[in-house]
């Protein structure tokens, strides 16, 4: 009989087995830059309302958010509009730090500072916040910058090239963020009574989130229950697609048919966010295979994805 | 300490460093799971709490609220109306720094902080909010305000059924915050 002890340590070797498996450092490459890109985009979005929401001179003060949140933020001590843009440029500074893979590793805790300050900052925060925060925590702790980085650029000059692989430790922890996102999402829809009888779409396109805000699917009731079920279909389908190689494009079609969609409302930067996720779940095979069908269409990327 | 024994010892050290991180992965994927389980269950919120300790300070713990209903809102605006020390009232523009109206539906993350300043929890961010208001009127008019009230003036989408039948699409209703006392400028 197997005795706990033993239990526990192979246990313990089949997690280090998963989490310490090498995985082809180009897809964390990919997730640094697509990561980069779009905290750059939110960056900017967040810009334009700094001085109403982040500012002691806007709408809330931040010793009202310091005694509320139990999170920490520097923005409880720099609540000025000045101090408060000399954030937004250094957090700026480390973005770019990030995307080009230079000091990576002091980069990507600047950043995972700055999301955290903000979001501790705001009572408006999205979903999409957190989903970057969370996604964030995971990057912060994975080695983001063996290829495609200034850091692997200039060990290659030097002559002792970084190596291509990488523990496959964060990119699980994203995967099961992205897994659980839309298992408790589609636990909560499928209870609620307007996606269970189709008439949320036509809601939706009434709603403030809505860029047009018209009655478009009042009197098509159908059109409205089909949209309704396919967003459903398509947020059970994405997750489990994209966990297995030989149905991951079909995940990424879903998700990205689903996100494509949802660009037409006030809330893109929340596809921006998923779609940038799902590259969690891609293998250096499928980046071959990629890389492969673009050298196929005439586009120069033979140095970055073929495989040496 | 020889080089060998030193060696081992690296070792030694970076496989205990490995193991506390394999454990800490462990642990995060649990929390994850935990983060995202129902709080409606008997367990309510005691399968979070063993990860609180460090998913509070860092925000991970927040909900990603992926429209699981319909967002009800057609129309919000808002109304500011002070009160001078000699008993006169004003009208203000609620949106802060500089007293601007809100232009149709307002800047998303504007808008969605206004709509959850309406939440039951959230009285103390209406009052820091009033006290702007005060702070902010007294600045641009001179004029210290006795007290201000903020009006939220909403409309809500109808149900569907009931749109069909008569066309209207929203049903307004004014919710009425305050008078909150300015303290003193």
């Amino acid at each position: 009989m197997q005795r706990p002890i033993d239990w526990l340590l192979d246990f313990y070797q089949k997690a280090e087995g998963l989490f310490f498996k090498e995985a082809d450092a180009r897809v964390y490459a990919i997730l640094r830059i697509l990561y980069a890109l779009v905290c750059l985009i939110n960056m900017i979005h967040l810009w334009t309302v700094a001085p109403e929401l982040m500012t002691d001179a806007g709408l809330i003060s931040s010793a009202t958010f310091a005694k509320k949140n139990g999170a920490f933020s520097i923005l409880y001590y720099i609540s000025d509009p000045f101090g408060v843009s000399c954030l937004f440029v250094l957090a700026l500074i480390a973005l770019l730090m990030m995307l080009v893979g230079f000091q990576t590793k002091v980069a990507v805790i600047l950043v995972f500072i700055w999301q955290f300050s903000y979001a501790a900052r705001l009572v408006g925060a999205s979903g999409w916040d957190y989903l970057l925060l969370n996604i964030g925590f995971s990057l912060m702790i994975s080695p983001l910058d063996r290829v495609w980085s200034v850091r692997a650029w200039r060990a290659r000059q030097r002559g002792e090239p970084l190596p291509t692989t990488a523990p496959q430790y964060g990119l699980l922890l994203i995967q099961l963020e992205i897994v659980m996102m839309y298992v408790q999402t589609l636990w909560h829809k499928v209870g609620d009574p307007y996606w269970r009888n189709g008439e949320l779409a036509s809601y939706f396109f009434l709603g403030t989130y809505s860029f047009m805000q018209k009655p478009l699917l009042l009197d098509l009731p159908r059109v409205s229950v089909f949209f309704s079920h396919l967003t459903l279909l398509l947020e059970t389908l994405a997750p489990a697609f994209l966990c297995f190689a030989r149905t991951r494009l079909w995940g990424f079609v879903c998700g990205y048919t689903l996100h494509f969609a949802i660009f037409f409302s006030e809330i893109p930067i929340f596809s921006l966010v998923c779609m940038m996720a799902y590259w969690a779940f891609v293998s250096g095979d499928d980046l071959d295979r990629l890389g492969a069908w673009l050298v196929r269409r005439g586009l120069p990327v033979e140095r970055f994805f073929i495989r040496h | 300490m020889s080089q060998e024994e030193a060696v081992s010892f690296k070792q030694q050290v970076l496989k205990f460093g490995k193991g506390i991180f394999v454990c800490f992965l462990l642990f995060h994927s649990c929390g994850t799971i935990a983060n995202n389980y129902p709080k409606n269950t008997a367990f309510q919120g005691d399968l979070q709490k063993p990860f609180e300790f460090y998913v509070r300070p860092l925000h991970l713990h927040k909900p990603y609220d992926m429209f699981y209903t319909y967002d009800p809102w057609y129309k919000f605006d808002l109304e500011i109306t002070g009160v001078d020390n000699a008993g006169q009232s004003h009208n203000f523009a609620p949106i802060l720094p500089g007293l601007e109206a809100i232009e149709g539906k307002g800047k998303l993350r504007v808008r969605v902080t206004l709509q959850r300043m309406l939440g039951r929890r959230n009285w103390d961010l209406l009052e820091s909010y009033a006290q702007n208001l005060c702070r902010a009127i007294y600045e641009q008019s001179g004029k210290p305000m006795h007290e201000v009230t903020i009006t939220f003036k909403t409309e809500r989408l109808r149900k569907l059924s009931q749109i069909r039948k008569d066309g209207v699409i929203s049903k307004p209703r004014d919710l009425v915050k305050g008078p909150f006392q300015c303290n003193a400028l």
